[in-house]
């Protein structure tokens, strides 16, 4: 055995693992080689100072330590207890916790109406306008064909009944008020024909929606009134210094602000739709709505009882728009406004709608008024 | 001493897996502790954590960090008893859970190592004194049993052995400290016999070639 061969099995012959042939051949090599013998001593005493370093024992508490971290929860298992346990009382408290919130949230929507109309402008489209295009001199006879038409006010709702309750405008009670959203919605879809110079177009007012059993140009196409021309629109408008004393803060678009007036109106809500209409008025006095927006203003005036200034507001579109198809519905509302004022003059102008306006379809509510009020 | 607390007696004798299983004496307190008995690996822990605690030791030189490591070890081991089948004994297992992952560890200092060690260290210190490298591995606060190891021979043993590498130094470490078979090495470490014979024979002769200058002063 070479001497390298001797020192290749040095760790086998330390850990004893050597036997028979191989184990006989490299002891009589170490007894006859001094170098190798010197070289395996070296390995023995190196071997043995590496064992001496022997096993270490950890702190006395290690143990104790090991399984107070494997009791303690983990993070996400002590935010799970904390939100859910006891499962008995805090899964009811936050269910009723999410359903307030919920009901908060719905409540505050409806309440908010700064919210509702950041809303909704979004999902109001602006209607088509074609602002050249030339008017006909007179709507096509028969009426709008886009015009919905009302039914007629329910036979057992009298002006009288009507008259008990003046917190419901006129108009509410002849027409059913609460399809405004749709009626609105209809007008949007009507392309606005308006002619801005005023001196030989008509201004033709798009679909209006009335609550009456006809519409205004059903009636002045079938009562002949239709040829007259109309004033042009700049003088419909309210006097300036009137306009300029009410407030407008918000600039919305003009249908927004109709069809919001027009809805707050239907759900009785006066003070917001007076806010609408006079915010509409103001910023837009050349809108072809405008006579009916100042009838919807006289109306949600007549809701809150406040029957002058709704007075003053028919008068209005009666002096600006004699020859327009609101006159008669004007004059309707006045009377309805002077009766609640307890003036008897306003069965003379019942008996004015039912004379001189007899197709218009206020003329079968003046005669009803008449016959209740008037005797 | 009670049978938990019985100071660990590794079999040297080289006896085939399946067998191994079938006599493990930590099968009871391991289905206990499988099924979520912290008691019973509370037990395991204490037949354990010598051994457990000197492989880090050795292997890392800090007894604070030895001790975090050897917690992690045990951690590991008892989340991982769901995977535990049985194969092999417990102490295998557990041998070859705190191998690797002291060898990670390892492999992770020497990626980022520390400059000074822990707290307390100064690198004046490291400059001048040659044995600086062992007192930075060393706790800062050693207990009794540690004292008598710092003889000159021990810090310059434990200082060569953390100059070897770290395949080296673990194969070392398993046979000539913890006394492991090659059997169990090879198990530990998954290695081939041949392959764990012949690891072992290059760092007993690198030790050997290492400590040979200090021994014959």
């Amino acid at each position: 055995m070479r001497c390298d061969e001797a020192r290749a099995v040095f760790s086998e012959l330390y850990d004893e693992a050597l036997s028979g042939a191989p184990l006989v051949t490299v002891t009589q090599h170490l007894a006859n080689c001094p170098a190798c013998r010197a070289d395996w001593a070296s390995f023995r005493k190196a071997m043995q100072a590496v064992a001496d370093l022997g096993t270490a024992e950890p702190s006395p508490d290690f143990a104790a330590r090991v399984r107070r971290r494997l009791e303690a929860p983990l993070r996400w298992r002590r935010v799970l207890r904390w939100l859910f346990l006891p499962l008995r009382v805090k899964v009811p408290i936050q269910a009723v916790a999410v359903v307030l919130l919920a009901f908060a949230g719905l409540l505050l929507y409806q309440r908010l109406p700064e919210l509702r109309r950041a809303i909704e402008p979004s999902q109001i489209p602006s209607p088509p306008v074609a602002r050249e295009a030339p008017a006909p001199a007179s709507p096509p006879a028969g009426g709008e064909p886009v015009r919905k038409e009302e039914g007629p006010a329910p036979q057992g709702e009298t002006p009288k009944a009507k008259q008990a309750e003046p917190a419901a405008p006129p108009m509410a009670a002849v027409g059913p008020t609460p399809a405004a959203p749709q009626e609105a919605e209809k007008t949007r879809s009507v392309p606005v024909l308006r002619d801005e110079t005023g001196d030989s177009g008509t201004a033709t007012t798009p679909s209006q929606p009335l609550k009456v059993e006809e519409s205004p140009r059903e009636f002045r196409a079938k009562s002949g009134a239709a040829g007259v021309a109309p004033r042009p629109l700049q003088q419909y408008a309210p006097a300036p210094a009137k306009e300029a004393q009410i407030s407008a803060p918000q600039a919305k678009p003009a249908d927004v602000l109709y069809v919001t007036g027009l809805t707050d109106l239907a759900d009785g809500k006066y003070e917001r739709a007076i806010e609408n209409f006079r915010a509409f008025l103001a910023q837009y006095p050349q809108d072809a709505r405008m006579p009916d927006a100042r009838l919807r203003l006289g109306e949600a005036y007549f809701g809150q009882g406040r029957y002058a200034e709704a007075l003053r507001e028919y008068e209005a579109v009666a002096q600006q728009f004699p020859s327009g198809p609101q006159v008669p519905t004007s004059l309707y509302l006045q009377a309805q406004a002077r009766l609640a004022q307890g003036d008897r003059s306003g069965c003379q102008l019942l008996r004015e709608v039912a004379d001189l306006y007899p197709q218009a379809p206020e003329a079968a509510s003046a005669r009803q008024v008449l016959a209740a009020r008037c005797r | 001493m009670s049978e938990a607390e019985a100071p660990v007696s590794l079999p040297a004798t080289a006896v085939s897996p399946p067998a191994e299983a079938a006599l493990d004496p930590d099968r009871a307190l391991v289905d206990r502790a499988r099924a979520g008995d912290t008691g019973a690996f509370e037990m395991l822990v204490r037949r354990y954590q010598g051994w457990v605690f000197t492989l880090a030791l050795r292997m890392l030189g800090d007894r604070a960090e030895a001790e975090d490591i050897a917690q992690e070890i045990f951690l590991k081991a008892y989340r991982g008893l769901r995977r535990f089948k049985g194969a092999s004994r417990f102490s295998t297992w557990l041998y070859a859970i705190g191998s690797h992952h002291c060898l990670n560890q390892f492999e992770a200092r020497r990626r980022w190592p520390r400059p000074y060690g822990r707290a307390g260290d100064r690198p004046d210190h490291a400059e001048h004194d040659p044995l600086a490298a062992v007192d930075r591995l060393a706790d800062q606060a050693p207990r009794a049993d540690a004292l008598l190891e710092q003889t000159d021979l021990a810090r310059i043993v434990k200082a060569e052995l953390a100059n070897l590498t770290a395949e080296h130094r673990i194969i070392l470490v398993l046979r000539d400290i913890q006394g492991l078979s090659y059997e169990e090495i090879a198990q530990t470490l998954r290695l081939e016999l041949g392959t764990v014979r012949s690891r072992l024979h290059r760092a007993r002769m690198e030790m050997r070639a290492r400590l040979t200058p200090h021994l014959s002063k």
